[in-house]
């Protein structure tokens, strides 16, 4: 069984001559151990595919399951705790909570989901040490830079036991040293049994996964199982 | 407009204030006469007006034979009526004048509103307070003491209206008196001259008439006489100099009132306009980027400041404009004058027009220049600077406050009267500079906190000074309300304090020369068993006490009184300063004084001594009497006698003019050529006290008061009715502020939310179910209410018990014996609790309803 499975979904923005279709007939399974990437030209439809397998935009037509549940049929608390417990999502821009340290930013999924503060933070502990940054545990985002506030929220997403990690363009503000520890972070966490999305414009992270799915004007226009080397796969503009 | 919403809340906190100011303004304009309706009001068209001296007996052929030919009189009679109307005590004036009151000189001093001026005898013409308490309109007939009216018109003396007033046509009052015809009299003549007729002399052939040979009048001769010569015939320039325009202080006042309240609001208004810049940031970067330099950033945000402004501005004056011709009618009520028409004074309304402008450009002026300093990268971007921690502002505001607490101690120890004022102001308003600091500290508090609250504290917290401007501001509405709380309950603890009759005192009295029916004093007697029933009799002068003494019938000399010396009394928050006061002297015996608990001074009364009831109501054993004027006018030239005295008593009772403040028994009086007679120097008086000896509980008042009303023209009052009753004022007062601070709090909650709407969106992507983050809200909500609760709660009592405390220092330093050193500050627990649990309470269940599900996609999205 596929830990996410999203058939025929279609997601349109907006209504009337307004209406952007953002994604049409989309059809994707992501197995446990699997770590897919999804790359396309910007607008493409990326963000929009990750978000609605995140459970946070609802498909105008088709089905999200997401370990054999399907998601529109969850009652909001539900969707909730699917979302704290079992998915874990980088968003493409920085979306951390500048009230909180990075440590509670890491740990905010366990606190919400009533995991007890000292527990919680030695969880976040881990989680952070494993993208190298447990020293910055107790700063505020502000005083953090773009790098490190991408790897607090990767620390975030990955807290805890997830089956499914989500990231958009996740090494987006990071150089490529630190990038690439991010990529092998998802592929650990592919290996260990969960199932990883990727988003990226970045042919050389897209090499580090099992499968990558090409999307254009909201389709799926091609998937290629063994990449043939980064070059290729380079979407031209 | 980018943020239509925001927009609206600022326009909405100008245009209010501005509102009640131009509201205010224009009624005090309106109220208050101007020197022409003053004159007018006075006496009307009429060259001069006679106050007769005496009573009764004005003889008008005389004045008329003075009066150069082609002059006109217009005597206007008076008959003043006490009576029980629906319950409550009445003072009604009837009026007769001598020609209808539509013919001159009347129009003026008379205004007809409404039907047409009453002209066959028998007819009346009432005023709007005779329509409200006696619940009559035109064609009605009314009885007033036993005569019937019949109303063809509503008409007003335009400065007299703080009591029922009817005007009767010429001839009524006469025929139709019967029993006390004595009542009626001459109150005012009016005098029309023809023209070139020589004013000075007039008068001056006037006065030998009206003044009498025996009337000392002021002059270079007599400085210190009763009477001037004014006082008796005005003329219209008399009449002018008399005139106090009081309008200008009062705009004045109302001026500064609405700028204190537009500093609250400017307060928010700042805070608004802080969370604005955000939205309005890429706008000003492109500004910077397009070669505008800081100024020209600072110009933009400031005129979309003063833009909301203009229009807040004039939204509010035109709703006090039109509040203003809603209020006019019913103005009277309050001013005791009737208004004229509406008066629109172009450079006041200009003036609170400019001050809505000038608060909404100096609360965007802060904003502005955050704006300008940024650099346009930022701007560009819409990333706000990081709040810095709270700065020197606020660490000074902390040291402000602590020296303003030195200076009030100072002053208080000092017994100083402005220092603890100024002091504690400077207490206040470092305190609120220093809020930022508070909430610092409570952000460093946080990490041990739960999540919500935790959230909702750093939040609060981060957002400094943005939310340090609303939570000031959400305190000082919320001051209100505590210090209205402890205000009016330290005052009504004062008065209580004061016993203006005795706590188990039951007076009564009516409306008529006829005593209390025995049935009904027996009926009290047995609802209140042990209780004493003793008369209440004045001492009168016996006629022939003295050679040329002015007896009236009835062998009346009139009331004799007891002169005292006092240094200062404190009445109703005003202090009297030195000089003396005089009481009526009453005959009674041991009953009396047993009803006055004063049964002490029983001996002393049977041995012919003056009993004076309560400590320091007699000095060195000895009250002085002023024996009775020889005539009218003739003032209290100086001729006392002394008579021995002691005090008994353990309670002086303020009242010394309707409950026996100095007794003497009957033999005693005798022998001093006083009987018992006549009514007492203020209306109404009573004939009967009676005491319960224990303090009254509500049912008993009740009890009786129910027995009193089955007899008519019978009034009976206790402690209570004597004592001024703020306590509806107080819960109104109380509510209306808790209101406005709980929608200051509501605005400033919206405004908090605002900026976390992005951190919400966070909460629920990464999984917070609905209930974490109402829990969010309301955790929000209620902090901010609360910070401003704890900051209001101590500086709104703290701010009444300095005066309070000012005030008992007064009555230490004067030689008050008998006056309480000690004056009340009662702390205000019902305020205090709403404004210290309800309001938060109240907040955060807005904050709990009001939080709305973030659009789930917004942190997918570069912010707007
Ligand atoms: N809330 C929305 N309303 C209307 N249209 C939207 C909305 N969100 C996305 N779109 C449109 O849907 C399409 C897909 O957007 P999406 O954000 O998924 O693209 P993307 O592939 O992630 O692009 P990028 O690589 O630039 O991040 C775009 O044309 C976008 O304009
Ligand atoms: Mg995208």
């Amino acid at each position: 069984m596929n830990v996410l499975q999203m058939t025929d979904v279609t997601r349109i923005h907006g209504a009337g001559h307004t209406a952007v279709t953002a994604l049409r007939d989309v059809t994707l399974g992501v197995a446990s151990g699997e770590l897919v990437a999804v790359m396309g030209p910007s607008g493409s439809g990326k963000t929009t595919l990750l978000s609605i397998a995140g459970g946070l935009d609802r498909p105008t037509a088709g089905s999200v399951e997401v370990e054999g549940a399907e998601i529109s049929a969850l009652r909001p608390s539900e969707l909730a705790r699917l979302r704290r417990q079992r998915i874990g999502y980088v968003f493409q821009q920085l979306n951390l909570i500048d009230g909180l340290t990075a440590a509670e930013n890491v740990s905010l999924p366990l606190e919400l989901d009533g995991v007890g503060r000292k527990q919680a933070r030695q969880a976040a502990l881990t989680a952070m040490s494993a993208v190298g940054i447990e020293e910055l545990a107790d700063r505020y985002p502000q005083d953090l830079s773009g790098g490190e506030q991408q790897r607090v929220a990767i620390a975030r997403a990955t807290v805890g036991k997830r089956s499914l990690l989500l990231a958009d363009e996740p090494t987006g503000a990071l150089d490529s040293i630190t990038g690439e520890s991010v990529l092998r972070l998802l592929r650990g966490h592919a290996d260990a049994g969960g199932a990883s999305v990727l988003v990226t414009h970045d042919a050389r992270f897209a090499a580090w996964a099992d499968r990558v799915v090409f999307l254009r004007d909201g389709r799926v226009v091609d998937e290629t199982n063994t990449p043939e080397g980064p070059e290729s796969l380079l979407v031209p503009r | 407009m980018r943020a239509p919403g925001r927009s609206a809340l600022i326009v909405a906190m100008i245009a209010f204030p501005i509102a009640a100011l131009t509201l205010g303004a224009t009624l005090i304009r309106t109220s208050v006469p101007t020197l022409e309706e003053y004159v007018t009001g006075e006496m009307g068209s009429a060259e001069l007006v006679v106050h007769p001296a005496t009573a009764g007996d004005v003889d008008t052929a005389a004045i008329a034979s003075v009066l150069p030919r082609g002059s006109q009189v217009v005597a206007i009679h008076q008959w003043n009526h006490t009576e029980v109307v629906n319950g409550s005590l009445v003072y009604a004036t009837v009026w007769e004048t001598s020609i209808p009151i539509d013919r001159p000189p009347l129009p003026g001093l008379y205004v007809l509103m409404a039907g047409r001026a009453p002209t066959r005898t028998g007819e009346a013409a009432v005023d709007p307070r005779v329509v409200d308490v006696y619940r009559v309109s035109v064609g009605d007939d009314i009885a007033v003491g036993g005569r019937t009216f019949h109303i063809v018109g509503i008409a007003a003396r335009p400065l007299q209206m703080s009591s029922p007033t009817l005007v009767v046509a010429p001839g009524t009052l006469d025929r139709a008196a019967v029993a006390n015809s004595d009542d009626v009299f001459v109150s005012s003549l009016l005098v029309d001259l023809p023209k070139n007729a020589d004013l000075a002399s007039t008068t001056a052939r006037l006065a030998k008439i009206v003044v009498g040979s025996d009337v000392r009048l002021r002059g270079k001769d007599a400085p210190d006489a009763d009477v001037s010569l004014q006082d008796l015939i005005a003329t219209r320039d008399n009449s002018a100099a008399s005139f106090i325009n009081d309008a200008p202080v009062l705009t004045g006042v109302s001026f500064a009132g609405t700028t204190l309240a537009l500093f609250a609001t400017g307060l928010i208004a700042a805070a608004a306009f802080g969370v604005g810049i955000r939205r309005q940031l890429r706008m000003l970067g492109l500004v910077g980027a397009t070669g505008g330099d800081p100024r020209h950033v600072r110009a933009v945000v400031l005129l979309g400041g003063t833009s909301l402004g203009i229009v807040g501005a004039g939204i509010g004056v035109a709703l006090g404009i039109a509040g203003a011709f809603v209020a006019t009618p019913y103005l009277y009520r309050f001013t005791d004058r009737l208004p004229g028409a509406v008066v629109l004074h172009a450079p006041t309304l200009l003036g609170a027009a400019l001050l809505g402008v000038v608060a909404a450009t100096l609360s965007a002026l802060w904003p502005a220049r955050i704006a300008a300093r940024m650099s346009t990268l930022d701007a560009l971007a819409a990333r706000l600077p990081p709040s810095k921690p709270p700065g020197r502002l606020a660490g000074r505001g902390l040291i402000v406050s602590t020296i303003g607490a030195a200076v009030t101690a100072a002053g208080m120890i000092r017994k100083d009267d402005v220092l603890p004022a100024a002091g504690s102001v400077m207490m206040v308003g470092g305190f609120l500079v220093a809020v930022p600091l508070l909430m610092n500290l409570a952000g460093r508090l946080a990490a041990r906190m739960p999540m919500a609250s935790r959230l909702a504290v750093r939040d609060t917290a981060r957002h400094g000074r943005r939310t340090a401007t609303a939570i000031a501001a959400a305190a000082l509405a919320l001051m209100a309300p505590v210090s209205v709380g402890a205000l009016s309950l330290s005052e009504e603890a004062h008065q209580a304090q004061y016993q203006w009759i005795g706590k188990d005192h039951i007076l009564i009295g009516t409306t008529g020369s006829e005593t209390a029916p025995r049935e009904m004093l027996t009926k009290i007697r047995d609802a209140l068993p042990d209780s004493i029933t003793v008369g209440i009799n004045f001492a009168a002068w016996d006629a022939g006490v003295r050679k040329g003494t002015a007896g009236t019938d009835g062998g009346d000399g009139g009331l004799a009184f007891v002169e005292r010396t006092v240094f200062s009394v404190d009445v109703r928050g005003h202090s009297f300063a030195a000089g003396w006061e005089s009481a009526p002297l009453f005959i009674g015996g041991a009953d009396l004084l047993r009803a006055l608990h004063a049964q002490d001074g029983i001996h002393a009364l049977e041995s012919g001594k003056i009993v004076g009831i309560g400590p320091g109501s007699v000095e060195a054993g000895v009250v002085r009497l002023p024996l009775p004027p020889t005539a009218a006018f003739s003032s209290s030239d100086g001729e006392r006698i002394e008579v021995s005295a002691v005090a008994a008593g353990a309670t002086s009772y303020g009242n010394r003019e309707q409950l026996p403040g100095y007794v003497i028994s009957k033999d005693a009086a005798r022998r001093l050529g006083l009987v018992p007679g006549g009514s007492g120097p203020v209306s109404p008086s009573f004939q009967t006290l009676v005491a319960a000896l224990r303090p009254l509980t509500k049912d008993q008042i009740r009890d009786v008061k129910e027995i009193a009303a089955a007899y008519p023209g019978m009034f009976v009052q206790t402690l209570a009715d004597f004592l001024p009753q703020f306590r509806t004022a107080r819960a109104a007062a109380t509510g209306a502020a808790a209101l406005i601070a709980l929608g200051i709090v509501a605005i400033t909650v919206a405004l908090v939310a605002s900026e976390s709407r992005r951190d919400h969106a966070i909460m629920v992507a990464v999984g917070a179910p609905p209930r974490v983050r109402r829990r969010i809200a309301a955790a929000r909500a209620g902090l901010i209410a609360l910070l401003a609760s704890v900051i209001a709660v101590p500086a709104g009592f703290l701010s009444i018990a300095v005066i309070q405390f000012s005030r008992a220092d007064l009555m230490v330093r004067s030689t008050c014996a008998q006056c309480s050193t000690h004056f009340p500050i009662v702390i205000p627990v019902a305020a205090i609790s709403i404004v210290l649990l309800a309001v938060p309470l109240l907040a955060s269940g807005w904050g709990w309803l009001a939080s709305r599900r973030p659009k789930s996609n917004m942190m997918l999205q570069p912010l707007q």
